[in-house]
């Protein structure tokens, strides 16, 4: 269940609306009486992702309000990037965003990294935030190591990096990205681990998702998904099954556009067995080559040994 | 859980190819006789690995006033809690510990300065540590992918030396962290087992089955039934090995040949009369780690290898009490020092708990080593093994290390103590500053060859680094001092 979507009075809130449906546990209450009012902390509003609750309407504390958290660009691997350095800042064709090129080697708590960037004024502008999960994603390079493009960003720090993103748990954690190796993990926000990269850039509001038959359709990254979840053997029979239906593994990158970190599980519901953890052809050579599993109980990615069974979620271009 | 139960008849017959424990000095280099030749009973060596590292505050029982000076403590008149909270655990059997504080890694600290002066791409700490821990020696820098162990590992090293046909050399058993620690040569990582099922019947010479069954064919019943006899096959590995011995080992090797003959025959028919110590009607129960130990003692006792890693599963939070919201390497690792930015008390706390996990864990290791009578001790009292972290600390410190060697390797370490070595030897850090620093690992390393009779060898990896400010040399030949008895 998406955090927020607990109520039902939708007043004034963000995006859509929402009937008297469902109780803080998710469950329908026995009765739905006047009394509840008088409680307004039982209740939330349906909200946007990124949108948080305040006094019953969704209000937007984030900058990354308005989108839906899922990328509104191809993901597209390191070899197919455009990434350009412009003196302190790095310009992505592909995205559109333009990246903080160096880091100041400064570990934060995660609201400390929120304001870093709120506050940085670089390249002439003073509109930075902290970057999407899906958007820090765009520059991982998880197949080797440094994970990212010293070329163009320079040296590299190889630790975790804060995103923007946040639990849907409500349990105060937020996702980083570890640049020392590629996973992506939920970590406490209280503790001041995290380094950060700042991004700025003009995010798009997502376009609707939709199911066309077997296949959710994304505009946004120009990917339709299998709605059905395939079981694996290993990764090979998880390819050989993805291309038995006219698709592909997707890649971890591609990956994490399905990944919605306002849903629990995290990703879309109306795929089937949305909270398996799936493989991506996206490979790590550690003297036994592994490949990355995206893990979607919590939108989290993992290495995995090729010869363990898995799911497959094949995607293909949209046709 | 899996239990297995094998006859002692069929396992003494699939020992049949390895039984005996003949020396031959010409393969050993010419060097001289040491006290695991000189003794009946052969010295054996275990490695016992876990990640990332232990909590300072936590496992250090130094004299904080006497840090810049060489000292020690007696263990055995310590009370359990004068131990540190780590090594607790460790107590019971602290007669035969060697508790070492202050090593450095140094060569892999030196590496992650070429990799600053643009020698190599990866400087990852972990990756280096995991490739230098068990090699001393500089990574294979693979283009588009990592860092990786440069050179043939400490512990098939020693497997080289004291192996010989119908044994096997090594055995690594146990979990992966990242990369591997133990290397058949620069970028070629060794097999490791993960399943103890496997590595089972990898031992008793089966091939892999269901491990509740008993009926798989042997590794003896393959060989009688292609190759006639078991012998056959050891005849191969001998002929191999022959032409490269001195006569006098020659003819050692050819009564080895006799009475492995002798053997087989033996077990053919009415059954041998194996040794007390050796006891092949072994249930293997518990977890995995437990399982993997109950392996290494039976192959130490049964003589089926001298040298065995076991690589230690990585705990996961619930495993020692902590919240599993927490993450293990961010939230918990790389908060737990004071150095760190984002450091934590309760962090720190958790890291404590964690490597306490892991010292029942040696602890237990050494009950079952310590369980098996042999001569006039246990296979312990014959056996050196050797608990490495991977890093020093959470926070991926590689200086300041702990070390803990227990068992004494019949008698060649002066156990029941803890040494603790003085800031003395220089070490350039990657960002320029060279810092006093414990004695390098790469000191300990020969020390472990010497304790397994190769005391002709006085390095291994590499000889000394560089240190670039002063421009001068940190040697790394030698043992490391006050360890033997």
């Amino acid at each position: 269940m998406r955090l927020g979507v607990l109520i039902a009075l939708a007043v004034g809130c963000g995006s859509s609306g929402g009937g008297v449906d469902a109780s803080v546990d998710g469950s329908v209450p026995d009765a739905f009486t006047p009394d509840a009012f008088e409680e307004p902390d039982a209740f939330v509003c349906e909200c946007a992702p990124f949108e948080t609750c305040v006094d019953g309407a969704c209000a937007c504390e984030n900058d990354l309000c308005g989108t839906a958290g899922f990328a509104t660009f191809p993901m597209v691997p390191p070899t197919d990037r455009t990434l350009t350095a412009r003196g302190e800042v790095v310009d992505d064709a592909v995205t559109g965003l333009t990246w903080e090129r160096a880091m100041d080697g400064v570990s934060r708590t995660h609201a400390d990294a929120l304001e870093r960037c709120a506050s940085l004024d670089l390249d002439g502008h003073d509109d930075w935030r902290l970057p999407a999960r899906v958007e820090l994603a765009t520059i991982l390079d998880a197949t080797r190591t440094p994970t990212l493009d010293v070329e163009v960003f320079g040296a590299a720090i190889e630790d975790y990096v804060w995103t923007a993103s946040v639990s849907p748990s409500g349990d105060a954690r937020a996702y980083a990205i570890y640049f020392g190796q590629g996973e992506t993990i939920l970590a406490a926000a209280e503790l001041a681990g995290g380094h950060v990269r700042c991004v700025r850039g003009a995010r798009d509001a997502a376009t609707e998702r939709r199911v066309e038959g077997e296949w959710l359709v994304d505009e946004g990254t120009s990917l339709e998904w299998s709605v059905a979840l395939e079981d694996a053997a290993s990764l090979a029979d998880a390819q050989l099954t993805c291309e038995s239906r006219g698709a592909r593994l997707p890649t971890l990158y591609e990956l994490h556009s399905l990944v919605d970190e306002g849903a629990e599980p995290a990703t879309d519901p109306r795929l089937e067995s949305a909270a398996a953890a799936v493989w991506s052809t996206t490979e790590r050579d550690f003297g036994e080559v592994l490949a990355w599993v995206m893990d979607f109980a919590e939108g989290t990615s993992d290495l995995r040994a090729v010869d363990q069974p898995l799911a497959a979620r094949c995607v293909r271009p949209i046709p | 859980m899996s239990t297995f139960r094998k006859d002692r008849r069929r396992f003494m017959t699939a020992l049949g190819l390895g039984a005996g424990s003949l020396f031959l000095p010409s393969r050993m280099g010419g060097r001289s006789q040491t006290k695991a030749q000189e003794t009946e009973i052969p010295t054996r060596i275990l490695f016992f690995l876990t990640p990332h590292g232990m909590t300072p505050p936590f496992w250090h029982m130094r004299q904080e006033a006497m840090l810049a000076a060489d000292h020690e403590l007696d263990l055995t008149s310590m009370a359990e809690g004068d131990f540190a909270q780590i090594f607790r655990p460790l107590y019971r059997h602290r007669q035969k510990l060697l508790l070492l504080d202050n090593l450095t890694q140094a060569t892999s600290i030196r590496e992650s300065g070429r990799v600053r002066d643009g020698i190599g791409h990866d400087a990852n700490e972990h990756h280096l540590s995991q490739a230098h821990l068990m090699t001393g020696t500089w990574t294979v820098q693979r283009d588009g992918s990592t860092a990786i162990g440069g050179g043939r590992s400490l512990d098939l090293h020693i497997g080289d030396m004291v192996g010989q046909p119908g044994r096997f050399a090594n055995r690594i058993y146990g979990f992966r962290h990242q990369h591997p620690y133990s290397f058949l040569g620069p970028n070629e990582p060794a097999p490791r087992e993960q399943n103890p099922a496997t590595a089972f019947a990898d031992m008793m010479g089966y091939l892999p089955t269901d491990p509740g069954m008993d009926t798989g064919p042997t590794r003896e019943d393959l060989l009688r039934a292609g190759r006639g006899s078991a012998l056959d096959f050891a005849a191969a590995e001998f002929d191999h090995v022959l032409p490269r011995l001195g006569s006098e080992d020659a003819d050692k090797l050819r009564a080895h040949q006799r009475l492995i003959r002798e053997l087989e025959l033996s077990f053919s028919g009415v059954g041998g009369t194996p040794s007390i110590a050796c006891d092949p009607d072994v249930s293997l129960s518990g977890n995995e780690m437990t399982q993997f130990m109950q392996l290494a003692t039976l192959a130490f006792s049964c003589d089926v290898t001298r040298v065995v890693t076991l690589v230690a599963r990585g705990l996961q939070p619930a495993d020692f009490g902590a919240p599993t919201t927490l993450n293990m390497h961010q939230d918990i690792a790389h908060n737990s020092t004071e150095n760190a930015g984002g450091y934590d008390p309760q962090m720190a706390q958790y890291m404590a708990d964690y490597y306490t996990a892991y010292a029942n864990q040696f602890a237990e290791l050494l009950d079952h080593l310590d369980a098996v009578p042999e001569g006039d001790g246990t296979v312990l009292d014959h056996t050196c093994v050797v608990w490495l972290t991977e890093l020093s600390t959470g926070t991926h410190w590689r200086d300041r290390m702990p070390c803990v060697v227990a068992g004494g390797a019949n008698g060649y370490f002066d156990t029941g103590r803890y040494v603790y070595y003085a800031p003395t030897n220089t070490v350039p850090f990657s960002y320029g500053r060279a810092s006093e620093v414990g004695p390098a690992d790469s000191h300990l390393r020969v020390s472990l060859m010497h304790a397994m009779g190769l005391t002709d060898q006085n390095s291994f990896g590499l000889e000394e680094i560089d240190i670039k400010s002063s421009g001068s040399a940190l040697s790394l030949r030698g043992p490391l001092p006050r360890l033997t008895a």
